[in-house]
């Protein structure tokens, strides 16, 4: 398979859509990554990343509609859906795409207009993706199957609500250095667990787990332009690369799981990833995990071989995944404070290391990094996408 | 009231739930019905209070169990204070009511308990 390069990114602004519909949203986020490419002729192929169109907007057909907005005519057009994971699916089939020179550009863009509609249903959505008969039935949320899984993850390997504190604490501070977040607001540990008037600012949504352990419900869509590396020395822009890419699945019902603290695909999907690469985790200078409830981003750095297991939580508290530390991790905000609407979020994660490894992340910028990781976590783990991404020249 | 049904795999014996055609275990299509019952232990659990609007109550208590013959099923748990590790009953009932349709579903309980 030939190379695949990331020539154009951009995005709108996570939060509320206000007026926009969700076509806004993509096309916005779109027309941005295109203006950014500045190709010469139209991209060959688009793909739409998106979860619940169907059951949020009433609108189906989003890879049509995309073409139509944007002129695209007559560019080859798909939506991808594979639930939270929908974002990471669609730059992973855009790659393939390009890496199989079937095409030469593509575009690919994901977003969510989920503030269509009241939490709850916003909730309820998310939860239709869970087993239908051994789970959803029961009323379990995703934050339920997180609270589960926290639940023994803490026993096992002694890791405190003020550490799932500390992840909030610390996305919610990058999350101010980046005008896309969807919550520019810091929060401190005392706020959080400590004072009084916390069991009302930050109660239980699934025990052991805490407002402020889930992410926001949000709007917003992402978009980059794949391209092959001929194109992409044409553009004159940085040389990021597509280096890796990875994606494994496992059970529907998380009950089965031989051991339920572990996330295995997120393991094997970073593995492959890193196979692909020609890379292993030590190598990467900056991430963007999948931080939909706190307790994940302490268990994916682990999983995807950055920390040993049951350690994660022990980098996290000396600083090692903070902007300077030896891997930051989230250095966006992830998506509890830039925010999660479904679709666009591996579209996002892509986006946010694309501009590090550029140097075009602004005030939050790492300093010079050249390799970076991405892990997109669908369902409650059941399919993950992994990306190693390369900063060339 | 009626058992929730578990498959065994004909050619391994790998118990699954919810049944399964095509084991996991060996790949091999082929399993009996068995019935999803008698003892079980607590794996984990949690209380849920952001609920939709198909419940009324302020929070939901649901957890993940292990039966003796290595099945394992989420359901809702009718205890107050759950342990990990407790000893279970299970009985199905009601769960859950989406517009007319009322869905059965599996309850635990400190067997002994009226309700099991």
């Amino acid at each position: 398979m030939r190379d695949t390069y990331i020539i154009g990114v951009g995005m709108t602004k996570f939060g509320r859509a206000g007026d926009w519909t969700l076509i806004d949203v993509l096309e916005y986020a779109a027309a941005r990554a295109l203006e950014d490419a500045g190709l010469g002729e139209n991209v060959e192929s688009v793909f739409v990343a998106n979860m619940g169109a169907g059951i949020l907007n009433r609108l189906s057909g989003l890879g049509s509609a995309m073409v139509d907005r944007l002129c695209l005519f007559p560019a080859a057009a798909e939506t991808v859906e594979n639930g939270p994971a929908s974002g990471g699916s669609a730059v992973k089939i855009g790659a393939m795409a390009v890496g199989s020179g079937a095409v030469d550009t593509a575009l690919v863009v994901g977003g969510e207009v989920m503030r269509a509609v009241t939490g709850w249903e916003a909730t309820d959505f998310v939860a239709t993706l869970t087993h239908p008969e051994a789970e959803y039935i029961y009323g379990v949320t995703l934050p339920a199957l997180a609270g589960m899984f926290a639940r023994l993850y803490m026993d096992k390997y002694g890791v405190t609500p003020e550490h799932l504190a500390m992840v909030a604490i610390k996305n919610h501070e990058n999350a101010m250095k980046n005008p896309d977040a969807h919550i520019q607001q810091t929060v401190t540990m005392e706020g959080l667990l400590h004072r009084p008037e916390a069991v009302v600012n930050n109660p239980y949504v699934a025990e052991p787990l805490r407002m402020f352990d889930c992410c926001p419900v949000s709007d917003g869509a992402a978009a980059v332009v794949l391209c092959s590396r001929e194109v992409a020395e044409r553009s004159g822009k940085p040389l990021v690369r597509i280096a890796g890419f990875g994606q494994a699945t496992d059970t529907h019902a998380v009950h089965e799981r031989e051991d339920p603290t572990e996330l295995a695909a997120v393991r094997t999907a970073a593995e492959r990833a890193f196979a692909m690469a020609g890379r292993k985790p030590a190598d990467v200078d900056v991430a963007e995990l999948h931080d939909a409830f706190t307790i994940l981003e302490i268990a994916q750095s682990e999983e995807a071989g950055f920390f040993e297991r049951g350690t994660g939580h022990i980098a996290l508290e000396k600083g090692e995944t903070r902007p300077g530390g030896r891997l930051p991790i989230n250095v966006s905000g992830g998506l509890k404070a830039r925010g999660h609407p479904v679709g666009a979020t591996g579209v996002a994660q892509v986006v946010e290391i694309a501009r590090h490894l550029r140097g075009e992340a602004g005030e939050r910028q790492i300093e010079k990094p050249r390799v970076g990781f991405t892990c997109n976590f669908g369902g409650f783990g059941n399919n993950v996408v992994c990306f190693v991404l390369e900063r060339e020249g | 009231m009626t058992a929730f049904t578990a498959s065994v795999c004909r050619s391994c014996g790998a118990v699954a739930y919810p049944p399964r055609r095509r084991c996991r275990a060996c790949g091999k299509t082929g399993s009996d019905p068995v019935p999803l019952e008698g003892k079980a232990t607590l794996v984990t659990f949690t209380r849920v209070y952001n609920l939709s609007l198909a419940f009324e109550e302020r929070y939901i208590t649901v957890g993940i169990v292990e039966f003796q013959s290595g099945a394992r099923a989420l359901g809702r748990l009718a205890v107050d204070e759950p342990e990990i590790g407790m000893e279970l009953s299970c009985y199905v009932a009601p769960v859950r009511t989406v517009g007319y349709e009322t869905y059965e579903g599996l309850w635990f309980e400190r067997p002994g308990s009226p309700a099991a």
